[in-house]
């Protein structure tokens, strides 16, 4: 058995965070640009 | 049988958590920031679509963040001397100060970045502008050069409306240029009146604040003729196309709480401040805090009256 060490623990921590802020980015370029394509949007021959 | 074979190599290294991370960019000075862009983005003569609106206030708050930490990792020696900062993340050893430095710049290119995508190649300049002037005019030229530090530098806090307004409009105006003048007037007499019962902090590190240099007297003489300077400001805000009646009665009533606050302020001796234990200074700084918030506040509630009934009569005379 292998117990974590508690900097284990704050560095998952972390990463979840950094993980989840660029997620949050991702969707946030995503929304804009269907935004910015506005009629155009998921008819890419216009 | 567990066997346990703990790594010390770890303990001895920053190990940030991502609440750290958090407090790097400052976050309370972001509120402000994100509050006060908030109004100028609703005040601004534009329709901007909510996840336009939205993008451009993130990309806005992360650059203020960005700046707060280069301003971080420059202090850091300072920091941990004065008893107000100690406990920020580099001097109590959260993170590391190479670390803030990368997120600093890799904020500022990505917010600054993302914004000219988002909005329009102005308001990312603006953006770009207020970073480099937070980061590098304020922090490492200014700050431990002159008294008038915090005047100048106080231009940094007061861009984020201006922002907001050219990334709905693609243009500047007359309203965000007094948006503007109304914090970066409001910025010395707010923050003199914390440096007045925070003098201990400055000197020990050596930071010429204005009480530390030119003594307290004049401090209270400066903090009057900047509140003079500042309390017209909101009032001809109320005459533009940002403004309305709402601002304009909340303008004077805030008004008057702060020349009463910096009035008391301005006809005190050391004497007096030490006798209280300097409860008129900190008094101002709480209607300081108060004022801007509803300044701001009431600039966004004439912007929701002005979408709630079209054609509100109301003089634009600036």
């Amino acid at each position: 058995m292998r117990r974590d060490h508690e900097l284990h623990g704050r560095r998952r921590g972390r990463n979840i965070g950094v993980l989840a802020a660029l997620i949050g980015f991702a969707v946030l370029l995503f929304l804009v640009t269907i935004v910015k394509m506005g009629g155009q949007a998921g008819n890419p021959w216009g | 049988m567990t066997q346990v074979t703990p790594d010390f190599s770890l303990a001895d290294q920053p190990e940030a958590e991502f609440r750290d991370y958090i407090t790097l960019l400052k976050p309370r000075v972001m509120r402000l920031v994100v509050f006060t862009a908030i109004a100028g983005m609703l005040a601004a003569p534009a329709a901007t679509h909510p996840v336009i609106a939205v993008a451009a206030l993130i990309c806005i708050a992360v650059g203020a963040g960005a700046s707060g930490a280069l301003n971080m990792w420059w202090d850091a020696d300072i920091d941990a001397m004065m008893e107000r900062t100690s406990a920020r993340p580099i001097p109590a050893g959260q993170v590391g100060g190479e670390e803030a430095l990368g997120i600093g710049i890799g904020l500022s290119i990505l917010s600054v970045g993302t914004l000219a995508v988002v909005a329009n190649p102005l308001a990312a300049g603006l953006l770009a502008f207020t970073i480099f002037f937070y980061a590098v005019i304020y922090s490492m030229w200014l700050k431990r050069a002159t008294p008038q530090n915090i005047v100048i530098g106080g231009a940094a806090g007061a861009f984020p409306p201006m922002i907001a307004w050219a990334a709905a409009t693609g243009e500047i105006g007359v309203a965000p240029i007094l948006m503007f003048l109304v914090i970066f007037l409001w910025t010395p007499p707010h923050f003199w009146a914390l440096a007045l019962f925070r003098t201990d902090d400055y000197t020990r590190v050596g930071v010429p604040m204005l009480p530390v240099v030119a003594g307290e007297p004049a401090t209270r003489r400066q903090i009057w003729v900047y509140t003079l300077l500042m309390v017209p400001t909101p009032v001809a805000l109320a005459f533009t196309d940002a403004g309305g009646p709402l601002l304009l009665i909340v303008g004077l009533i805030a008004n008057v709480a702060f020349l009463k606050g910096a009035w008391a302020v301005s006809r005190r001796s050391a004497e007096d401040a030490a006798a209280d234990r300097y409860r008129a200074e900190k008094k101002l700084f709480g209607v300081s805090i108060a004022y801007l918030f509803a300044i701001f506040g009431a600039v966004m509630a004439d912007a929701v009256l002005h979408a709630l009934v079209p054609g509100l009569p109301w003089p634009v005379l600036i």
